[in-house]
């Protein structure tokens, strides 16, 4: 049956598909990137610039030294502020919701974009954030609802945290030469939180429904077996965008251009032009679309004991076999004075310390996996 | 020698045992009565019953024998003289009561100069063993052939002064009754020839005096006919059938027909041609195998959607037995959905398109279904590593009416269900039922019933399910008027229909639903106006119906608004008219008008659009409703059919042809395969109808007894107003699908060669094609403007392809084949660039269709296996042991990039990336 396994693999999932570069070269093209939105509710307007590259240089090459302002149809302009890596920001734009608001960009160059003007809507609160196990993971949904009145296409971006502790506690401390001391606190560099942000552009729209309602949209995927998130507890902020019909269409032509192709009927790649244009050539391609919302947040936590399954995936696994160093401080220079290994334990024989158990920074020190000591404001 | 000595022996055995018989008969006795028509033996008969004589002849050669005389007392001498009277045949009466009719023909040509010129018992049959012609299997008992026997045809008694007549009749396989079509009917000199239609029917116009009729046809040994012309008159032909499936394989219809045939770019392959062609999985497909001619491209190993000479997918007929199939595929487009045992032949016309066919720009691909065994109850059946399959055929009423009801389905689903866990939400089932019934109520009137359903359902692991279904029934009567004249009547009805449900989330469940029905009359005339004029000339409609979306909540808690885009009614019709004019036996023109007339029906509310500007949505001025049967908007023009030959020998000749077309029924996709959720759109004011022109050009020339054939065609095509889809365009569910596609106009241009071999234990073709296939959008007013409106190359646009298929008969039970396809690898769109969005770098794309995918190589192998090849056994039964994809290349469907975790992945994508082998057992009972 073996052999009939493999055939219908082949021929029902795709068959099969390898890493593959077109072997040319293709220039950067340059087209200046706007992304972000002017924010119509209590919050931080932020708009990044950068400029597209080519496909064999994934690296962001940030628009420095642009002037950007959000300009309302009546007239005002409310400047941005610039921040490294091509961030610009204003803190509140004092927003009427009857007028429309437009982003001006001036490059360091002099060329000047304008997005088309927009008008403001308003986003709900999100209704629950609800979590399912399937397959080797959670499914996070996201539920809401409007007015018959209110927009009917969603946009949710979201940021994941979750805490994890290293192989072991590390109770002492490299001092001087060959000298190691107790550490105040053994848990010091034990418990870490990391976090992470979508990559995925979510969408749902209620059009096709006959209310307004988002009814368990699918928002992301949490596996217990290839990621270490769900190990002790996860939390997840789901924000949540109401957009406009256009802008919505924007976002799902992105979406479908970078992240659903490879199925045997894609649909082909296409073009995108957003609403941002070279005030002086209008057919000079710019990539972005920027639009007038607001955002609301829902924030929910998974821990371990609420789970089907036992969490499998431990990026700790290797940790178990310990180095075993004598008790002298050559030996204890020589392994723990380059910085890149901790102890992990005294070994005691008839009274005294013969050995320290040691372990490498990356299963001692959860700092190394990414994450970061200090306690986030919203863990409980 | 060996006919002439067997008679001889049989002659004389025969008359010794008729002495005895005859001499107790009494003499003296007048003759009268009133025959009418009668047949010899009806005629003996009665003259045997009036006056004891005993009549001998050899039945075959009186067949076509008819008296209409009256006589009164009169004595039998007079009675025979009058019969025989301007025919060639004669009478002798001897002393012992016995009379023997002759034909001086047969004498002269075939008896050795020695023997008695008399003729034969008539209760036995005469019976030429044929001399072994090397094949090594007709040592059994054959039946009579007729090719020595010189048929009398039409009445010369009366007096008709026309230089040329006309014979017409069936030609039939001897063994099954069953209809042999495209057989070649010709003589020599001067050279004049035809085919046989579906129907077995011929009708050939010859100048009156003896002639040597040949008929060859493809799996059927050739034969031919002694004919003495006098007048219009029938002779049906009986041909004998390959007994053995791999005895002579022949990959072509007629042998002379590329050099004679009138048409040029057309390509006939017969199912045991399909059948030898190794596939994927080893389910015999026709498509795939129409895939391997010169001209006729896909855009991938999981689309059976043809680019024929550079046209689009849709621009195909794809006719089953006259019945329209929207989608000839099954299992997400790997198999086609045409059952091989129920298939006789297929037909691709991919330049000159007869008159009689019309409505899609590109090619017409014909395919006709056996008609069943008029003789016995026959069936066979197949199991493969996917399908299974059933056919039974046979008379309902023996020699009047037969039956062939055929059905494929597949067991995927239950394989499906041995996958790991993570799969098991994967399903796929397909499956096609054919029925074919013929009645022939006489000598004139034939009927034609064929039903055809396929289905399909499946879904890929994810909780939306896909499902399709064809359906199609036809009704066609034919009628001979006369010799000269004959009419097909058609009748049917067709339908195409697809739905998508997802129940996954309750608040959103939704099943959308697709159709489109037709429903079609059509009847075609073939009149024979004279030796050098054949008229072909008819009237089709058909009537449209389309659904293009209904949107519906499943389930009590589905919120789904329930939206329809309203139906399309249309009305399209065409009458046609073409005359095969023979200037001399070397040259001669086929000319062809097709006017078409295409109705836009209400009810429906059409958008109108400001002048001048791009259709989108922000340009509506208003919507115009109409009501139910208001003509909308018509449109109708002509459509030429010209072709020429001129031979410039025997076996050389070149064509030229030219032909426009027009199309009103499109399909929507922005896929690059046809996709099973494509959609048919109506042409409307809106959506203008395509048209298309083809100038072609061919050269013929067949060597080694016409056994090795080659060609080289070239063309120029141009296509206007084909739809290509707006960036992001969507297309279903769309209420003003015309703001999201633009007109386009299309050119190719190509040049095909082809070598086959037809005959031997090595045969098989090689064909090599260069062809180019661009489209430009370049207005301004439609929207958007492709690639800086230069011209693009289609997604189908393959340089260079070229493919070899070699069968070698090791022996009579074992055969090996081989196929070999290369094609410069198809256009694809690459990102020029990445930018970073939403976390994420993301691939940018501009360019349509400015970059090409690796190359396309692929080899095949397959071994047929025959059980043994007694003929009186319960069962014949064979294996099919093949490798598809012998080196395992992975060959590229497509390539794409995708972000995943925030980075831009590059992948290759291949639908068969190892060899693949397989097995079939069939079994015939």
């Amino acid at each position: 049956m073996k052999i009939i396994h493999w055939l219908l693999l082949l021929l029902v999932l795709g068959a099969c598909k390898d890493r593959y570069n077109a072997p040319v070269h293709i220039p950067a093209s340059g087209y200046l990137v706007v992304e972000g939105f002017i924010n119509v509710g209590s919050g931080s307007t932020d708009i990044t610039l950068s400029r597209a590259t080519g496909l064999d240089s994934p690296y962001v090459i940030p628009e420095l030294s642009a002037q950007v302002n959000v300009e309302s149809d009546n007239g005002s302009s409310y400047p941005l502020t610039e921040s490294a890596g091509g961030h610009y920001s204003i803190d509140q734009v004092p927003v009427d919701l009857s007028h429309k608001y437009r982003l001006r960009i001036k490059t360091s160059l002099g060329t000047e974009y304008l997005s088309d003007l927009s008008a403001p809507v308003v986003t709900r609160e999100i209704d629950s954030v609800s979590w399912k196990a399937g397959g080797d993971g959670v499914n996070i949904y996201v539920s809401t609802h409007g007015s018959p009145t209110d927009p009917r296409y969603y946009q949710w971006k979201f940021d994941e945290t979750w805490i994890y502790t290293a192989a072991f506690p590390s109770p002492f401390i490299y001092q001087d030469y060959g000298q190691l001391v107790l550490r105040p606190d053994p848990f010091e560099v034990y418990t870490c939180w990391s976090s992470d942000q979508s990559t995925n552009i979510v969408i749902a729209s209620s059009a096709k429904l006959t209310t307004n309602v988002i009814y368990s949209a699918p928002v992301t995927f949490v596996s217990y077996s290839t990621s270490d998130k769900l190990i002790n507890k996860y939390s997840i902020l789901v924000k949540q965008h109401a957009l406009t019909q256009d802008w919505y269409e924007w976002e799902e032509k992105v979406q479908k251009n970078t992240e659903e192709l490879g199925s045997i009927f894609d649909a082909q790649p296409s073009e995108i032009t957003g609403n941002i244009h070279n005030t002086a050539d209008a057919a000079e391609p710019v990539i972005g679309f920027i639009g007038c919302t607001s955002e609301t947040e829902k924030r929910i936590f998974i821990s371990r004991g609420q789970l089907p399954f036992v969490p499998i995936f431990n990026p700790y696994s290797d940790c178990q076999k310990l180095d075993t160093i004598l008790n002298n401080p050559d030996s204890i220079a020589v392994y723990f004075g380059n910085g890149y290994h901790l102890v992990v334990d005294q070994i005691v024989q008839g009274g005294t310390v013969t050995h320290y158990s040691g372990a490498g920074l990356g299963c001692m020190d959860c700092r190394t996996m990414g994450g970061v000591t200090t306690k986030p404001d919203f863990w409980p | 020698m060996k006919p002439g000595i067997l008679s001889y022996v049989l002659f004389f055995f025969l008359v010794g045992l008729s002495f005895e018989v005859s001499a107790q008969k009494n003499p003296q006795n007048l003759i009268t009565g009133n025959f009418h028509d009668l047949t010899i033996e009806q005629f003996t008969q009665e003259l045997e019953s009036q006056t004891g004589y005993y009549f001998y002849y050899d039945i075959s050669q009186f067949d076509s024998f008819r008296v209409n005389m009256y006589v009164e007392k009169a004595p039998l001498s007079t009675v025979m003289e009058r019969a025989f009277s301007n025919t060639d045949f004669h009478f002798a009466i001897d002393r012992h009561m016995q009379v023997f009719l002759t034909s001086k023909a047969i004498v002269q040509t075939n008896l050795n100069a020695n023997l008695p010129d008399t003729g034969m018992r008539k209760q036995f049959e005469m019976s030429y063993a044929e001399a072994d012609n090397g094949e090594g299997h007709n040592k059994g008992i054959q039946k009579a052939t007729l090719e020595n026997k010189l048929y009398a045809i039409g009445d010369n008694t009366k007096n008709n002064a026309l230089p040329a007549a006309v014979i017409a009749g069936f030609v039939r396989d001897a063994k099954t009754g069953e209809p042999v079509a495209g057989a070649s009917v010709y003589i020599d000199h001067p050279r004049i020839g035809v085919s046989s239609d579906q129907y077995g029917y011929y009708a050939i116009s010859l100048p009156k005096g003896r002639h040597v009729l040949n008929i060859q046809s493809i799996g059927m040994k050739d034969t031919r006919r002694q004919v003495l012309l006098a007048g219009d008159g029938k002779l049906n032909i009986d041909m004998q059938g390959q007994v053995m499936m791999l005895k002579n394989v022949i990959i072509s219809a007629q042998k002379l027909s590329n050099v004679k045939g009138m048409q040029m770019g057309v390509q006939k392959i017969d199912i045991k041609t399909i059948k030898q062609v190794p596939v994927v999985f080893g389910e015999a497909d026709l498509l795939r195998v129409v895939l391997t001619l010169p001209g006729v491209k896909s855009v991938g190993e999981a689309s059976t959607g043809l680019n024929v000479r550079g046209g689009a997918a849709d621009q195909n007929l794809i006719l089953f037995n006259e019945a329209t199939i929207f989608n000839p595929s099954h299992f997400f487009g790997l198999f086609s959905a045409f059952n091989p045992e129920v298939v006789k032949d297929v037909q691709l016309y991919k330049s000159s398109i007869p008159a009689r066919y019309g409505g899609r720009l590109s090619s017409v691909l014909d395919i006709s279904s056996r008609e069943g065994n008029k003789k016995n109850i026959t069936g066979s059946a197949g199991i493969g590593l996917l399908t299974t399959r059933l056919d039974v055929e046979g008379p309902l009423i023996k020699d009047k009416s037969s039956f062939i009801l055929g059905g494929r389905t597949t067991y995927a689903n239950w394989l499906l269900n041995l996958l790991p866990a993570q799969y098991k939400n994967s399903k796929a089932s397909f499956y096609d039922l054919n029925l074919n019934v013929t009645h022939q109520f006489n000598r004139k009137n034939s009927l034609y019933l064929t039903g055809y359903t396929s289905g399909d359902h499946f879904n890929l692991n994810s909780d939306t399910t896909y499902g399709y279904n064809n359906l199609n029934l036809s009704l066609k009567w034919k009628h001979i008027f006369n010799d000269k004249f004959y009419g097909v009547f058609t009748s049917g009805y067709d339908r195409y229909q697809y739905n998508i449900s997802s129940e996954a989330n309750p608040v959103n469940a939704y099943r959308l639903m697709f159709d489109i029905n037709q429903k079609y009359l059509k009847a075609h005339f073939s009149y024979i106006l004279s030796a050098s004029h054949a008229l072909e000339f008819g009237l089709n409609t058909i009537n449209y119906k389309l659904d293009p979306g209904s949107y519906q909540p499943i389930g009590k808690s589905s919120l789904v608004t329930p939206d329809v885009v309203a139906a399309e009614h249309a009305e399209e019709s065409a009458l046609y008219l073409s005359d095969r004019y023979t200037l001399s036996s070397r040259f001669s023109v086929e000319a062809g008008l097709r006017y078409s007339l295409f109705n836009y029906l209400g009810p429906q509310s059409v958008n109108q659009y400001a002048p001048g500007l791009p259709k989108t949505v922000d340009n509506i001025v208003s919507a115009q409703s109409y009501g139910k049967g208001d003509f909308i908007k018509n449109y109708s023009g002509p459509e030429y059919r010209v072709s020429v030959k001129y031979e410039i020998s025997d076996s050389f000749s070149i064509k030229a042809g030219f032909n426009t077309q027009r199309q009103y029924i499109h399909v929507l996709s922005n896929t690059t395969a046809i996709a099973p959720t494509d959609i048919w759109k109506l042409s409307d004011p809106n959506i203008r109808p395509q048209a298309g022109g083809q100038v072609s050009l061919g050269l013929y020339k067949n060597f080694k007894a016409n056994t090795i054939e080659t060609s080289i065609e070239v063309y120029y095509k141009e296509i206007q107003h084909y739809l290509d889809y707006k960036s992001g365009a969507l297309l279903v569910m769309n209420h003003h699908v015309e703001t999201d596609v633009i007109n386009t106009r299309g050119k190719a241009y190509g040049v095909e060669l082809l070598i086959k071999k037809n005959s031997g234990k090595l045969n098989g073709w090689i064909s090599y094609t260069y062809s180019r296939t661009f489209l430009q959008a370049d207005d301004p007013t439609a929207g958007e403007i492709i690639n800086g409106g230069r011209y693009y190359p289609a997604n189908y646009d393959q340089p260079h392809s070229a493919t070899t298929i070699v069968n070698y008969r090791v022996n009579h039970r074992f055969s090996v084949s081989m196929n070999a396809t290369y094609s410069t690898g198809r256009p694809i769109t690459l990102p020029i660039g990445l930018f970073y969005y939403d976390n994420a770098f993301r691939t940018l794309y501009a360019n349509r269709n400015a970059y090409r995918i690796p190359d396309y190589f692929r080899t095949d192998l397959s071994m047929n296996i025959e059980g043994n090849h007694k003929v009186h056994q319960l069962t014949h039964n064979s294996w099919t042991i093949g490798v598809y994809n012998v080196t395992g290349r992975r060959n590229p469907y497509s390539v794409y990039y995708v972000s995943e975790n925030g980075a831009v992945n590059g992948y290759k994508l291949s639908i068969f990336g190892s060899a693949i082998p397989y097995v079939n057992y069939n079994i015939r009972f």
